[in-house]
């Protein structure tokens, strides 16, 4: 089981990308819990226990300040690559997130 | 065009970040979203009392004061909200108690609002007293940041509940910074018979809501978070983080005026921004997802389009802006620029002439059009502009889109045949 933290502008888009992972997971047979939160609740939330936190391409400007916070609690950051943040890129979603499992 | 995107990536966006990124500005920024619930609560009895359609609009009249109760507990005290939520998140940044620094700004917000009779004057609490909430959250925190660097806090011994170790550690702070505003109070009052009110909004709030509820502000707003986008930055995250301010106050007023019958002093404000020249999200981007499920010949579009074109009525335009995609892409970024342009100048002018209303209601971003533009304006005739927008945005992106999907088709042949 990984537990992976998404974070996009308002939680919104994150959310339609977390149902594409979801789907892939399932078909790939890998247990996973994800969330999508907005940049205003990160602060609070990678507080929580997570393995990975994935940040959406188009709030990559404020990539050095979660990582900042993601390092603190000890947990890996990762961008999501621009192409690979839609709902046809499922399987390299999945392949990002293998590497931590 | 790759020169072009190297130019945004390096000389526009590092001072946008710099900028979006900056503490105080991200205070005010996620204070300001936070009287967001309130202003669409407020909103939703404005809208029933003043329906769209005049035949009930009658016969709501009789009920529009008791109807537009909650629309003085939301829209008109916005400027109290919003001192407390900014103090509790630049607090909170600098690892302070948010809470103590909510409520020593909100007493100084209160110290020094000017008295009437039998209390304050209310009107200091919406939107004209906006700038003199964002100035007093910030002076405040860094006020109390100041004397706990210092050391200056008393401090309980461990095992003393952590609601009286706060209650105690906020005197110090509390005292200095009541001190401060009191004197300040006092002094413009007894020296220049002014209020701290009527100083900012004559240096501050009047000049900037002048210049960013122009035609010309809003127009340069537009362009900076067309341009971001094309680079893939969440453009009116970062353009907000300055303007909010500015577009929440103008919403505010007219909020308030229609509450009170009068006529909608602007046709700038966070609709405009928000809702009306992002109609699918940012760069009218539901014109284009019509046109990728209608005409697209290449099989990547089509598909990409019956997958997103539920989100786009939404307003969410990520999965196609980053899955055709859009962004760094040097075709489809002149209509992705232009159309909102467009629509942003049709729309100024049918509000500003009067021919429809103007946005007093905040709703959801997310809610589709038409009915968010209905909803905003409580005028029908809006939701017919929305969809003049929406089409001619597709007319600007058709001779775009067909030159780009027509590549795609082509290349599709190619790698099928090799």
């Amino acid at each position: 089981m990984i537990k992976v933290l998404m974070v996009c502008s308002g939680g919104m888009s994150s959310s339609l990308v977390v149902n594409t992972i979801k789907k892939e997971a399932e078909k790939e047979n890998i247990e996973i819990d994800i969330k999508a939160v907005g940049t205003g609740e990160y602060i609070d939330e990678v507080k929580e226990d997570w393995d990975l936190i994935l940040v959406a391409p188009q709030v990559r400007h404020r990539f050095e300040g979660f990582e900042e916070q993601a390092k603190e609690e000890n947990i890996p950051i990762e961008l999501i690559p621009p192409q690979n943040y839609n709902p046809l890129a499922g399987a390299k979603l999945i392949k990002q997130i293998k590497k931590y499992l | 065009m790759n020169k072009l995107f190297e130019c945004i990536e390096k000389g526009l966006m590092p001072p946008m970040i710099k900028i979006s990124e900056q503490r105080h500005l991200k205070a005010i920024r996620d204070g300001l979203i936070a009287s967001m619930p309130l202003m669409i609560i407020g909103s939703i009895f404005l809208i029933i009392a003043f329906p769209p359609i005049p035949a009930l609009a009658e016969v709501m009249a009789p009920f529009i004061e008791n109807l537009t109760l909650p629309v003085h507990a939301t829209f008109e005290i916005m400027g109290l909200i919003a001192v407390f939520a900014i103090a509790y998140n630049l607090g909170k940044s600098y690892n302070l108690d948010g809470l103590t620094s909510g409520i020593l700004s909100l007493s100084s917000f209160i110290l020094v609002t000017p008295r009437i009779e039998e209390g304050f004057q209310v009107v200091y609490m919406g939107s004209q007293g906006l700038f003199v909430a964002i100035i007093i959250a910030i002076v405040t925190v860094e006020i109390y940041r100041l004397i706990v660097n210092k050391n200056l806090i008393i401090k309980m011994p461990e095992g003393v509940p952590e609601a009286v170790g706060r209650a105690f550690g906020a005197l110090i702070p509390g005292l200095v910074v009541v001190l401060v505003f009191w004197v300040i109070r006092l002094s413009l009052n007894s020296f220049f018979k002014l209020s701290i009110f009527d100083v900012v909004e004559r240096v501050l709030q009047t000049p900037l809501k002048q210049l960013g509820g122009s035609f010309l502000g809003g127009l340069i707003a537009v362009l900076l978070i067309q341009v971001l986008w094309s680079a893939g930055i969440h453009g009116i995250s970062v353009v907000a983080s300055v303007m909010a301010p500015i577009w929440y106050a103008l919403a505010e007023e007219n909020a308030a005026a229609k509450a009170a019958g009068e006529v909608l002093p602007n046709v700038m404000g966070q609709q405009m921004m928000a809702i009306w020249i992002a109609v699918g999200g940012s760069g009218m981007v539901l014109a284009l997802a019509i046109l990728f499920v209608w005409k697209a010949k290449s099989k990547h579009v089509k598909s990409l389009g019956k997958m997103t074109i539920w989100s786009s009525f939404f307003n969410i335009s990520e999965p196609i802006m980053f899955g055709a995609p859009v962004v760094m892409n040097p075709i489809l970024i002149i209509p992705f620029i232009l159309a909102p342009v467009a629509v942003y100048v049709i729309t100024y002018l049918a509000m500003a002439l009067n021919i429809v209303g103007r946005s007093y209601a905040v709703v959801p971003w997310t809610t589709p059009a038409p009915f968010s533009g209905i909803l905003t304006t409580g005028d029908w005739k809006a939701g017919v502009l929305m969809i003049v927008g929406i089409l001619i945005s597709m007319a600007i992106y058709y001779p775009f889109f067909r030159v780009w999907d027509n590549q795609i088709a082509e290349q599709e042949v190619e790698q099928k045949s090799s």
